[in-house]
């Protein structure tokens, strides 16, 4: 019997997808999936089916109906001890990052992204689509080359219909050849800011971890070309690899203008709001130093960073000392601004909530 | 010096309100809610250093000065033994000319925790209230007097 292979994989593609629904929420507070994060793949703990099969023993060697027992006689065995054989290993399926990005926009009902009207930039791309005369032969296009060369005997009279033989000479060889084409392609930048003040844990820090790769799954299925940049601060902002991004400690107090300074300085230096999509995530447990400083902060939000990005995200992780005022500052000076999203993570379970927050704007 | 102070602010809480004692440079502010013989209900101990003990201030150069304020917060931490849970710098901060001290993670039960703020010469003291997504707020907390003497006697003496 043939086994059509597409239909299984189909179907097996189906089942992991299903899986992937159903437990979505876990995991996106799971931080196992984003472990094994691959450039296109992630890969995803599937459940295996033990098939049961028939195992032989030695007959009256005691054991589980193998005669009279007396109440509280231990069974025999070798009772409680650790095991010497290897232990069972978890299946994985490999899920792609648009697979991923497409059923969180379906479980989260998220609108796809709209980019603003102007912000594209022309990317070239090579298309297929010419004959040329010379050309390498792995691009040789038979068809138009057998058509050459009947053309060629035709018109020279030695074409014969009773003796049908086409020999393609040199002349007649056609290839394929490309154009390249100037093609408008949306390009979005995210900025991730985070608080890496001595009041910001290890969990606050795993949490945005978290947030900021479905972030990423969202936004990269949504744009082409998407550059993220790395921003940490406590009383100082700097930019940093993903890397420490994410593992960073310090001690400092919490400075959030000075995150705000470096987001401004990097959009004007590198990424003109006329050619780019941009997104600020700013994540942090809100604990400013001083009201003096969030006034500070809602002024440059106003003049100097709204007016540049398509979404400015504010996510507040509670860390064992609750959370700070930061979010019902910016709620009451924003409330009803179509640019601002914020959102309160208070833990793990609250990623997809919060996720939702942020990205349900469609912008 | 700073055990004189104590001893007069101790001297002074009889009844609810904010108390207020000097001694040779240094002060005492206690938000008094109720007291007995033996303890004290507050809402906020305050304790001014003396101006010339301030390890953030004088003019040193701002390396000096940093180092000074990270002494100063492991010195609170200390000074806080007192209290019924350990206290631990949390945020040191030279450039902004402040510390914060909390209390350790593992100590804080039903969302409530210890907190000191420091400039290096005045010291806070409350008891936060942290319930989840809400704001943060104040809470009276309870001292016995010879907690409250130690911790104003230490702090005071900086």
């Amino acid at each position: 019997m043939t086994l059509n292979i597409d239909q299984d994989v189909q179907r097996f593609r189906n089942i992991v997808k299903g899986r992937v629904r159903k437990d979505l929420k876990k995991f996106m507070s799971d931080g196992e999936m984003i472990g094994k994060q691959g450039d296109k793949y992630v890969k995803i703990p599937l459940p295996s089916i033990n098939i049961p099969r028939l195992r032989y023993g030695k007959n009256e060697s005691g054991g589980v109906g193998q005669g009279e027992g007396e109440g509280g006689e231990e069974m025999p065995g070798e009772g409680q001890k650790a095991g010497n054989q290897p232990g069972e290993h978890e299946v994985e399926a490999e899920v792609s990052l648009e697979e991923l990005a497409q059923i969180l926009g379906e479980e989260l009902q998220l609108p796809r992204i709209e980019p603003r009207g102007k912000k594209q930039i022309a990317a070239a791309h090579d298309r297929y689509t010419g004959i040329a005369r010379i050309g390498p032969n792995a691009l040789r296009h038979t068809r138009r080359t057998f058509q050459a060369s009947l053309q060629r005997q035709i018109a020279g009279g030695t074409w014969d219909p009773s003796r049908p033989m086409l020999v393609p000479t040199k002349e007649d060889m056609r290839f394929r050849s490309w154009k390249s084409k100037q093609e408008p392609q949306s390009s979005a930048a995210i900025l991730y800011v985070m608080d890496v003040s001595g009041s910001m844990g290890k969990e606050q820090k795993e949490i945005v971890r978290l947030e900021a790769f479905w972030i990423d799954t969202w936004l990269k299925a949504n744009y082409k070309h998407l550059e993220a940049r790395y921003l940490i601060h406590d009383a100082a902002a700097r930019e940093v690899d993903r890397d420490t991004f994410f593992r960073v400690k310090e001690s400092g107090g919490t400075l959030i203008s000075s995150a705000y300074a470096l987001v401004e300085r990097l959009i004007s230096e590198h990424y003109p709001p006329e050619e780019w999509n941009l997104y600020v995530f700013q994540f942090s447990d809100g604990d400013n130093w001083s009201s003096s400083d969030t006034k500070t902060c809602m002024d440059m939000l106003r003049t100097r960073i709204l007016p540049k990005v398509n979404l400015f995200a504010y996510g507040q992780v509670e860390s064992e000392y609750g959370s700070g005022q930061f979010f019902q500052d910016i709620a009451k000076e924003f409330n009803g601004d179509e640019r601002v999203a914020i959102s309160r993570i208070p833990d793990r379970g609250a990623i997809m909530g919060s996720i939702r927050d942020f990205l349900g704007k469609g912008r | 010096m700073s055990d004189g102070l104590a001893r007069a602010l101790d001297a002074e809480i009889v009844v609810q309100g904010v108390i207020c004692v000097e001694h040779e440079g240094r002060r005492a502010e206690v938000e008094v809610v109720e007291a007995d013989r033996l303890a004290v209900r507050v809402m906020r101990v305050r304790v001014v250093a003396g101006g010339g003990a301030s390890p953030a201030g004088g003019a040193g150069p701002a390396g000096g000065r940093s180092e000074s304020l990270h002494e100063t917060a492991t010195r609170l931490a200390e000074a806080f033994r007192g209290l019924p849970e350990r206290m631990i710098p949390i945020e040191v901060s030279p450039t902004l000319g402040g510390a914060v001290l909390r209390s350790a993670p593992e100590d804080v039960r039903d969302r409530e925790y210890f907190e000191a703020r420091t400039d290096g010469r005045v010291t806070d003291l409350e008891r936060i209230h942290a319930p989840a997504g809400e704001e943060r707020r104040a809470v009276p907390f309870t001292l016995t007097r010879e907690t409250l003497r130690r911790i104003v006697e230490r702090v005071g003496s900086g």
